[in-house]
């Protein structure tokens, strides 16, 4: 198995593109970190072929080794990592190369565009010196063309600009026009918009698209967002725990998966997009890389598997796709278990439907007006806001960055204080308390979820002191009923009440977030504020959260507000949804109806620009 | 197809407007604070100075005549010098003189203190200078080398050297450092000190042992504060794009992480000049070489008051000074003036 030999058989490359030469051949690639996570192998075995001007995704969750695949292929890797196998760039062996060719190929013939356009820039450094620096080596094209190619007109202003000083947006414009400096053969994509606002992510991905379509480079298009790489990608390869599941055409693996572990990503977005009465998560979450089972890792969350899972299944051939598993399903339920699943056990929502004759005010905003003061500046971040949330319903609040979604949120729960107008709190004016007293109310009422639990709860903390701790801050109970509550409030969540022993540090995101909807339940609140509650979490897990959520606010007739950028979730999880922009409320109304008919031009912006698996699905 | 491109094209980030140039004039306020108090520190040294060191069991009297002088004799040389006036007449009389930038008078030796600390100084300045070059030169590059290669043998044996030199005391690096070269290989002078004027090799190896003394825990020091603060600015995002675009290892060392990374280290230096000031006593001492740190040393032996004063004042001036430089230095180089606001 030298290199030569692996690179000179052809006959293992799928697709149509197949006559040519591959541009990039990944063949058998092990990548390890013996230091971290000893002889697992955090890439094992994995192939990919990409041809000329192709556009092939890498899907699959965090943890799953797609973005080391990424790096990999560029030759990015940090210097502890292991690596066996072969990665071909026109057949030459990047492995192979000394660091002058590497530099060669590096930007003129692979370029990659990361996902954190804020670290991925230099913060001491003009764009412009940045960009010109990366001209200087042999580009065509000076700055300027190449801001204009992305879509950034004011090209002097932003040339001269530190990237702080650009939005998200025009960050991620830059890093592209970095990478196509030097006319690229392969554009690495990791996750280019995944820390964008909708509206944006769908601009950027159509400049990629049309730049792929105009200069004609190949694009690897690693992600999580199944919709996304559904309009981008011709091919499409699913990973799982450093290992390819399936692959092929992407119309045949997202239209008919065949690996239970696609089917299951794709059933968690679907149900969410196509707003089933209850979600389709997978059990469990990825374990980290020490935890990997052997033979299958997908076996300990796939319903379907058996004793025989227990040794590794090759990928093979069969029709169109290449494929490891042993009980695939089959090729003619062409996604069988939407139905199944629509069995609806005991429909959660639906009992607290809308038209609740005693529906009393948990809390409510009255013209609302909030302004931040700089230094000598004014910014309105809400002008003039009224909102309610009632027992028992959930509203929806969503908008992009910067439209004041997360001030009112914090308005509402006393943490912000209006210039103007009130917020009211079970008939109470929290603003007229004195400060003590508005907290004391507010903290036994209300609770917040964050957005990424891994940094807003304490890692050195065990779970149960999490969960006991507003407790403890007020007051409530004495020792033995506060264990009680942990308990209880743990077993609600869907976690062992064992679990209050094991450190925080120790969990999985989804995992935590459970931990951190029981800490904002022990209080025994009415009302639940949730800001992005899932965005940190991959699909599969979004799903369980989101039906937990759901399940949750049932049983406990709570007020729940809902916070997110995400229309499928606000769609899932709401029942009254409210479009915010620069601070006002632009629309709102019943869920349903907003998304069937939005009236007003911006929330039509905002659901034509979020990416939909169905226009895959109708493809065919 | 897209009706609302508000938040992204033609409109800056909500907060660009302000965060520019707020970082970079909040500091130069902070500067400016520091450069009014500066007079009011230096009163405050000269009021120590002169209050702690008048507590002192030391009688000038007794020290400029000797054991033998019998009490009338020391009253009347205590009255002819001004020495039995109340303290506050006799601070003011200091205050006054130093606002002239008269030092006094020894009461033992001929020169005035302002001749005796003309002739130190310029002894110290010249070691001073050559340790801070020393030990920035070195820890530059060590800190440097042991970055780029964190974790493996070369940055090991750098970092538990670096741990031995800041850990080690000076005086006893200071003798072993004379037994080796001076005693053992002969190639230095084992002290004192030869002006430039009697040739260069002469005054630069009567110097160059001190200096290296001094600068050692200095450079130890400084080479730890480098090597955490580059590998840390290494491991950056920026590192990773840069060099996927293609860019040369060093090119992106040189052109971006330095920049960057530096400064911390900066920031640090002016406090570690002061701390190789006190360095300079011992080394002085050690070498024999008639400097600021010596003058000192004997004054305080002599029970020469005014010496002890003038030297006090002369290093709280140069400590003051030189944060005052580093200051203005880091206000020159932060390229990043958005850092200091967000932190």
């Amino acid at each position: 198995m030298t290199p030569t030999t692996t690179t000179t058989v052809p006959a293992g490359s799928p697709g149509p593109g197949a006559a040519e030469a591959p541009l990039l051949e990944v063949r058998d690639l092990r990548v390890g970190f013996p230091k971290r996570y000893g002889d697992v192998a955090v890439l094992d075995g994995v192939d990919l072929t990409i041809g000329v001007g192709e556009a092939v995704a890498v899907v699959g969750e965090s943890g799953c080794g797609k973005s080391l695949l990424g790096m990999a292929a560029a030759h990015l890797l940090p210097p502890t990592a292991h690596v066996s196998g072969t990665v071909a760039f026109r057949g030459r062996d990047v492995r192979a190369m000394s660091r002058r060719e590497l530099r060669r190929i590096r930007g003129a013939g692979i370029a990659v565009i990361f996902q954190d356009a804020m670290t991925s820039l230099n913060p001491g450094m003009t764009v412009g010196a940045q960009l010109r620096q990366v001209c200087r080596l042999g580009s065509s094209t000076s700055p300027e063309e190449l801001l204009a190619a992305v879509g950034l007109e004011q090209s002097e202003r932003i040339l001269r600009a530190k990237p702080y000083q650009l939005s998200g947006g025009q960050r991620q414009r830059v890093l592209i026009s970095i990478a196509l400096a030097r006319d690229p053969a392969l554009v690495i994509a990791d996750e280019p918009t995944t820390a964008l606002d909708v509206t944006v992510q769908r601009q950027v991905v159509e400049l990629l698209q049309g730049l792929q379509a105009s200069r004609g480079f190949a694009l690897m298009f690693v992600s999580h967002d199944l919709g996304l790489v559904s309009e981008v990608a011709s091919h499409t390869t699913v990973m799982y725990a450093g290992q390819v599941v399936e692959s092929g055409p992407t119309a045949e693996i997202l239209g008919r998966p065949r690996h239970p572990y696609t089917a299951g990503l794709l059933n968690a977005s679907l149900s969410l997009e196509e707003r089933w009465p209850l979600l389709a998560p997978i059990s469990g979450h990825v374990r980290p890389p020490t935890g990997f089972v052997s033979g299958c890792r997908f076996r300990d969350r796939c319903a379907r598997a058996d004793d025989t899972c227990a040794t590794r299944p090759d990928l093979v051939h069969a029709d169109g796709r290449r494929l490891a598993c042993f009980h695939p399903l089959a090729a003619t339920d062409a996604l069988a278990t939407r139905p199944v699943v629509v069995a609806e056990p005991d429909p959660p929502s639906a009992g607290v439907q809308v038209d609740d004759a005693g529906r009393n005010v948990v809390v409510e905003a009255r013209d609302v007006v909030v302004d931040y003061h700089g230094h000598g500046t004014t910014t309105r971040a809400l002008a003039g806001v009224t909102l309610a949330v009632h027992a028992g319903e959930s509203v929806g609040l969503i908008g992009e960055s910067g439209s004041g979604k997360t001030t009112l949120a914090r308005s509402l729960l006393g943490l912000v204080e209006p210039s103007s107008g009130e917020v009211r709190h079970r008939d109470t004016d929290i603003y007229r308390l004195p400060r003590m007293a508005r907290f004391r109310t507010l903290a036994r009422d209300a609770a917040m979820v964050f957005q990424d639990p891994r940094s807003s709860l304490n890692s050195r903390l065990s779970v149960g002191a999490v969960v006991r701790d507003p407790l403890v801050v007020l007051g409530i109970g004495d020792r033995r009923s506060r264990d009680a509550t942990v308990r209880e409030v743990l077993e609600s969540v869907g976690l062992p009440a064992t679990m209050a022993e094991r450190p925080v540090r120790a969990l999985s995101g989804g995992q935590l977030q459970r931990v951190a909807l029981a800490r904002a339940l022990a209080v025994e609140p009415s009302l639940i504020v949730a800001d992005e509650p899932t965005s940190a979490l991959d699909v599969s897990v979004q799903a369980q959260i989101l039906n937990l959520l759901q399940g949750i606010r049932a049983q406990r007739h709570l007020a729940l507000l809902v916070v997110s950028h995400d229309m499928r979730v606000i769609r899932f999880a709401t029942d009254h949804t409210v479009v915010m922009l620069n601070g006002e409320i632009v629309e709102q109304g019943p869920t349903e109806r907003i998304y069937e008919d939005p009236q007003h031009p911006y929330t039509q912006a905002l659901l034509a620009a979020a990416p939909s698996l169905h226009a895959a699905g109708d493809d065919q | 197809m897209v009706t609302s491109t508000a938040t992204d094209l033609g409109l800056p980030a909500p907060s660009s407007p302000r965060s520019r140039p707020g970082g970079r004039r909040r500091y130069a306020r902070l500067v400016g604070r520091r450069l009014l108090l500066a007079p009011l520190i230096l009163l405050g040294v000269s009021f120590t100075v002169f209050v702690v060191i008048d507590l002192s069991p030391n009688d000038p009297a007794r020290a400029a005549l000797g054991v033998f002088a019998d009490a009338e004799q020391r009253e009347r040389f205590a009255a002819e010098n001004g020495l039995d006036d109340p303290l506050p007449v006799r601070y003011a009389r200091f205050l006054a003189d130093l606002v002239q930038l008269r030092l006094g008078e020894s009461v033992i030796r001929p020169e005035s203190v302002n001749d005796l600390i003309g002739m130190a100084l310029p002894i110290t300045v010249q070691l001073m200078v050559m340790a801070t070059v020393i030990a920035v030169a070195s820890s530059l590059v060590l800190g440097i080398v042991a970055a780029w290669f964190e974790g493996r043998p070369v940055d090991r044996v750098v970092s538990v050297v670096a741990a031995f030199f800041q850990a080690a005391p000076q005086f006893w690096i200071g003798l072993m450092f004379v037994q080796l070269f001076a005693v053992g290989l002969g190639v230095l002078p084992a002290g004192g000190y030869s002006p430039l004027s009697t040739g260069f090799s002469y005054w630069f190896s009567s110097l160059i042992g001190p200096a290296i003394v001094l600068a050692l825990p200095f450079a130890a020091a400084m080479t730890r504060v480098i090597r955490a603060s580059v590998a840390d600015e290494l491991a950056k995002d920026y590192v990773r794009t840069a060099i996927g675009a293609g860019l040369s290892t060093g090119t992106v060392l040189v052109g971006s992480v330095l920049r960057n990374a530096l400064i911390t280290p900066i920031t640090v230096v002016g406090v570690y000049i002061g701390a190789m000031m006190s360095g300079a006593i011992l080394v002085e001492t050690v070498f024999n070489i008639p400097g600021m740190g010596t003058l000192l040393v004997t004054g305080v032996r002599q029970g020469d008051l005014g010496i002890v004063r003038g030297v006090a004042i002369v290093g709280a001036v140069s400590f003051v000074v030189v944060n005052v430089i580093v200051d203005l230095l880091y206000l020159v180089l932060n390229p990043r003036g958005a850092e200091v606001t967000r932190s």
